[in-house]
């Protein structure tokens, strides 16, 4: 089969790769109709993420159609439409038990490597290094679901493959983003990162009553796509300058400060500035893991008592972290991986009901063949990419 | 060796000495000679490594404590109950405490758990011969053990009968975890050779009989009681290595020049399962070329736009040729019309 496979940093090639096969009586196999580009794909483009392998297969956004299930798998069903879970869960450990599917006890294989790094293992992922078990990724044409009754989101007919697509990661996730802001009715939003995590948070700080939306960043189409399809107020960073956006956040909400603010950016933030510069020397040398500026400029800006939500992704260690703010102002800060099987069925009826439509993200289309060329741009953020849905 | 049960809840404490004499007679001599001796090219940072390396090594041999080993659950020290290899690890496992303790009460099952364990035969009465794991090199070590408690659902413990090669005790202690948790395993393993714990203890690294090992044996067996099978990737798909890929480009170029259809797919021989091609075989099916469709930020996503005659590229048409094993005629191709509708998810 045809498959994205990670062969360095910024090369990323399309190779032919053995099809998946059952491994475990709880797998199931997928055709691969559908696969996205994530956001946090171009941290191990950009030669990020530590404990990759040439060869390894790519991907965490996938949809398809079952061809073979496992003998213990018994919610699923050759020929079921489904959508894949990007978090691996077992469905069986505590945490799974707990709606916490992110964190499952039981799907990494090489847990001893995120234990030695963070303390505990969270969940295995599909395409995302071996330090979160080297599973093979879904921008292929075949795609192996490990415990594949905990994990599949099944889809109506009536729903397109693009509409149901982003459930995989991206909708959930801009979402939580603004579910763990703690947004009340009234509350002013401010989002740095008008990416599709940051729009689907933006949206979903509007549904949850929030008055005003900001959305920060430095790329003027996005900036046009949050005003438009999100009714946020744009604040272009470039032009404003880190000082610029936190006088105008202090201004537009009386002189309070966004009661919440929410880092859809993560670790390869940018910032023109000195502390970007200095972040950025930092980083390329390895001497930091994560840049954490907008992180940084969420925390100076959120009002006292207020909440600062991480949707992600950050990887490793971050310097300058002004953990003075966070205890003089009693923030709270929440964040992690999606939990998005507990999402799923929500998040499900919302696109059915037409409440909210993901496919406003999209802004390419292409074939699987062309990734490499995808992966570059969509780094760039150059024509105007957004979001990149590819068809194998 | 004066162990018993009680000793078992024995924690480490106050003494932390796990560092034999001979040990610290050797670390002392080589700490000394990094501070103090002479060697050419010594400057700058290899200096302050050395001489760092020195401090931390004369430490070892005054304090008698060394906290690489006791990461490692080794210890090399001639103090009766401490010597040996000392290995406590808890793991809380999402089963009710009947299913786990009557999967760890068989013995039989040990060696599925822990790494360090070659095999277990449950001889007569309470008596059982275990083997460890031989290091390379080496002949396997086996010994008769002698349960000493059995407490269902509550506690497991046993020891080496007297004389055995390697003396040895462990105990399994089973709680309910708090709330809706599950069940606590708490193990303790000791294993103590006649003589000369260096070797032994350097050896048995190479077999999983550290904390660390032990560790990630209980999370697999974790695993196992938890979901039915420990998590794997092994057999899953993977790219071919960079240098498999340089000799396909090769073999593409050679091909390229010769003008002939090579007979499979033109590159290196591929993992196992991809299909090789036959010319003249039913091509079946035909894939549907999907469009290759919209470039660049478009105000309505919803329309794309086909991108007029584009030619297939030889890369397509040679995948098509090669043969399509993998759309099975027995697999349900999957066509829009026949998915199912959603189910509860």
């Amino acid at each position: 089969m045809r498959a994205v496979a990670w062969y360095g940093t910024e090369d990323v090639r399309v190779i032919d790769a053995p099809e998946p096969t059952i491994i475990q009586p709880t797998d199931a196999i997928i055709k691969v109709t559908k696969a996205a580009i994530c956001g946090s794909d171009l941290h191990m483009y950009d030669g990020y993420i530590p404990g990759m392998k040439p060869g390894d297969i790519l991907g965490h956004e996938a949809m398809g159609v079952v061809t073979e299930v496992g003998n213990d798998v018994r919610t699923l069903h050759v020929g079921d439409r489904i959508v894949v879970p990007f978090p691996i869960a077992c469905g069986r450990c505590w945490y799974c038990d707990n709606q916490m599917y992110s964190l499952c006890d039981n799907s990494n294989p090489n847990a001893q490597v995120p234990e030695a790094m963070y303390g505990a293992s969270p969940a295995g992922l599909y395409g995302y290094s071996h330090s979160f078990g080297g599973y093979a990724g879904g921008q292929a044409e075949y795609l192996r679901v490990p415990f594949a009754d905990s994990d599949h989101i099944k889809v109506p007919a009536s729903l397109t493959d693009e509409q149901v697509l982003f459930l995989s990661d991206i909708y959930p996730t801009g979402w939580m983003g603004a579910e763990l802001a703690g947004i009340k009715q009234g509350d002013n939003v401010a989002v740095w990162g008008a990416g599709p995590i940051g729009l689907f948070a933006m949206k979903a700080a509007k549904v949850m009553g929030a008055e005003q939306v900001f959305a920060i960043d430095h790329v003027p189409v996005r900036l046009m796509m949050a005003e438009r399809e999100c009714g946020a107020v744009p604040l272009h960073r470039t032009e404003l300058g880190m000082k610029g956006v936190q006088d105008a956040l202090k201004s537009l909400t009386g002189g309070r400060g966004p009661d919440a603010v929410i880092d859809a950016v993560g670790m390869e933030a940018t910032d023109p500035g000195l502390l970007g510069a200095y972040h950025k020397a930092k980083h390329t040398l390895r001497l930091e893991q994560d840049r954490p500026t907008a992180l940084h400029e969420a925390i100076m800006a959120c009002r006292k008592g207020g909440t600062v939500s991480v949707p992600g992704v950050y990887s490793g260690m971050i310097d300058k972290f002004p953990m003075g703010a966070v205890f003089g102002k009693g923030l709270t800060i929440r964040g992690g991986q999606t939990p998005v099987q507990h999402y799923a069925k929500e998040l499900l009826q919302k696109v059915e009901t037409g409440e909210l439509d993901p496919t406003f993200v999209i802004t390419h289309r292409m074939s699987l063949e062309e990734a490499p060329e995808a992966y570059r741009a969509f780094r760039d953020k150059s024509d105007g990419y957004v979001k990149v849905v590819l068809t194998p | 060796m004066a162990s018993s049960t009680a000793s078992h809840y024995r924690t480490s404490g106050g003494d932390r000495r796990n560092v034999g004499t001979a040990d610290r007679v050797v670390s002392g001599l080589l700490g000394a000679w990094m501070i103090t001796g002479r060697r050419r090219r010594r400057q700058g940072f290899g200096k302050v490594v050395a001489v760092a390396s020195g401090v931390l090594l004369l430490r070892r041999a005054a304090t008698a404590h060394s906290a690489v080993y006791e990461r490692l659950g080794v210890s090399s020290a001639d103090l009766g109950e401490g010597a040996g290899i000392n290995i406590e690890q808890a793991v809380t496992i999402n089963r009710p405490i009947h299913e786990v303790y009557e999967f760890m009460h068989d013995l039989t099952n040990l060696p599925i758990i822990f790494t360090h364990i070659a095999e277990v035969t449950v001889g007569p009465g309470d008596l059982s011969h275990w083997t460890l794991k031989a290091a390379p090199g080496s002949r396997a070590v086996s010994w008769d053990v002698r349960v000493l408690n059995d407490v269902p659902n509550e506690y497991i413990s046993w020891m080496s009968v007297d004389g055995s090669s390697v003396q040895q005790s462990g105990s399994m202690h089973f709680t309910k975890a708090p709330a809706d948790r599950g069940t606590e395993v708490h193990v303790k393993l000791r294993y103590r050779p006649p003589g000369g714990a260096w070797g032994f203890g350097v050896a048995k690294l190479l077999n999983g009989l550290t904390a660390s090992g032990v560790g990630a044996d209980l999370r697999r067996l974790k695993q196992l009681l938890e979901t039915g099978s420990v998590a794997t990737t092994e057999g899953q798909p993977t790219g071919p290595s960079p240098a498999e890929l340089r000799d396909a480009e090769r073999e593409q170029r050679e091909a390229r020049q010769s003008k002939s259809v090579p007979a499979h797919r033109g590159g290196a021989p591929l993992p196992t399962k991809t299909p090789t091609a036959r010319l003249g075989e039913p091509m079946y099916p035909l894939k549907e070329p999907e469009p290759v469709v919209t470039r660049g930020f478009e105000l309505d996503p919803a329309a794309s736009r086909k991108i007029e005659g584009a030619p297939v590229p030889e890369v397509e048409l040679e995948r098509v040729l090669a043969g399509v094993e993998g759309v099975d005629a027995l697999r349900p191709v999957a066509v829009e019309d026949e998915y199912r509708s959603g189910d509860d998810l």
